[in-house]
């Protein structure tokens, strides 16, 4: 029997080889084999016959109106990374250019440097307590350079938070 | 409208219209419901799922690149949708699980069934309803939906040879249970 559902299965399924064919019209030759292969189209048959349930009524504008709310939410959203990312950015140019400024670059020569030089001069002028602190310029030269990384790995972190969020909402 | 294939739409709605997507809602929402009421056996359930499954599809639609037929995707998305479903509800019960060979008392689900119902239509609905879900599944979405086996184990995430063998037992469980009540009789 075992042998005769596995062809009758192959068949079915349209898997079946020639001498398997073969071998299953021998087999169903015998009444039994032959009851056998018409009960399995007899499931095939009630199984082809059972018809979809329907949704429940007005899921559609139900969902439609969810996802035209969801789409305005994401538009308001859309503000906050770009917010985020002009901040980090804008943070990261301005500790470069105190790295710059601090180093001792033999570019005295070089507009940009005079001008980074007035830069800074503008900026620190507002926070004299600061300035008056952290006199060390070596001290403000590595913690610069540390913030430089602290941004950049938190920027990286931002992003990849980001995006794996979106692969979560997408899952 | 209805001649539109599914790419049409999809491309349609990334263009911008979002409208567009209740057209693929009205021509999935009926089959999918099905499935999901199958796995979840209650209505409610079935429209959360479906409703949170066709949120995620609508969400990912942009990465949808149709290498595969968008049925399959949305079916596949609802099958996972409702294991999850299943597992956060605690409602995992192990007899869903499990397959026909896995301890599944089909004599004793077949008794139950028999002595409850009237005829063969509704005995083979009633037993399509008890049986374990990778079972069920496996047999309507090959015979209901048309899927070919190929498409079957994308959606489920089992392996082909899997696939075929969890429908082939399906098939025989079914066949012989037919056989016992002469009910094969009946049909053809």
């Amino acid at each position: 029997m075992k042998r005769l559902d596995e062809l009758i299965n192959k068949y079915l399924d349209s898997d079946i080889t020639e001498s398997e064919l073969e071998e299953l019209q021998q087999l169903l030759k015998n009444e039994n084999n032959y009851e056998n292969f018409t009960a399995f189209k007899a499931v095939e048959n009630r199984l082809r016959q059972i018809s979809y349930e329907s949704a429940p009524a007005l899921f559609t504008e139900r969902l439609m109106s969810l996802i035209l709310k969801t789409n305005v939410n994401q538009i308001k959203k859309s503000y906050f990374p770009i917010i985020v990312n002009t901040f980090f950015s804008l943070l990261i140019i301005m500790v470069i250019v105190l790295i710059i400024s601090l180093g001792n670059w033999n570019t005295n020569n070089l507009y940009v440097d005079k001008f980074l030089n007035n830069s800074v001069q503008e900026i620190t002028s507002f926070v004299p307590l600061i300035k008056g602190v952290i006199k060390n310029r070596t001290v403000i030269f590595f913690s610069s350079i540390i913030s430089l990384i602290l941004l950049v790995a938190f920027y990286y972190t931002f992003e990849s938070h980001k995006s794996f969020k979106k692969k979560l909402e997408n899952y | 409208m209805k001649n539109l294939s599914d790419n049409d739409i999809i491309e349609s709605i990334k263009k911008g219209n979002v409208s567009d997507f209740s057209l693929l809602v009205d021509r999935y929402k009926d089959r999918t419901f099905s499935l999901l009421k199958r796995m979840l056996k209650n209505e409610m359930d079935a429209e959360e799922v479906m409703q949170d499954s066709f949120l995620k599809v609508y969400k990912s639609l942009s990465s949808f690149r149709g290498d595969s037929k968008f049925s399959t995707w949305l079916y596949k998305i609802s099958y996972n949708s409702a294991l999850t479903f299943l597992s956060s509800k605690k409602r995992k019960e192990e007899q869903d699980f499990i397959s026909i060979d896995e301890n599944f008392d089909l004599v004793k689900l077949d008794n139950e069934i028999y002595s409850t119902t009237e005829n063969v239509n509704q005995y083979i609905l009633k037993l399509i309803d008890k049986l374990p879900i990778k079972n069920a599944i496996v047999l309507i979405l090959f015979y209901v939906d048309g899927f070919s086996i190929n498409e079957i184990s994308n959606v489920m995430g089992i392996s082909l040879v899997n696939t075929k063998v969890l429908l082939h037992r399906s098939r025989i469980a079914l066949k012989d249970l037919l056989l016992k009540h002469n009910y094969h009789k009946e049909i053809l």
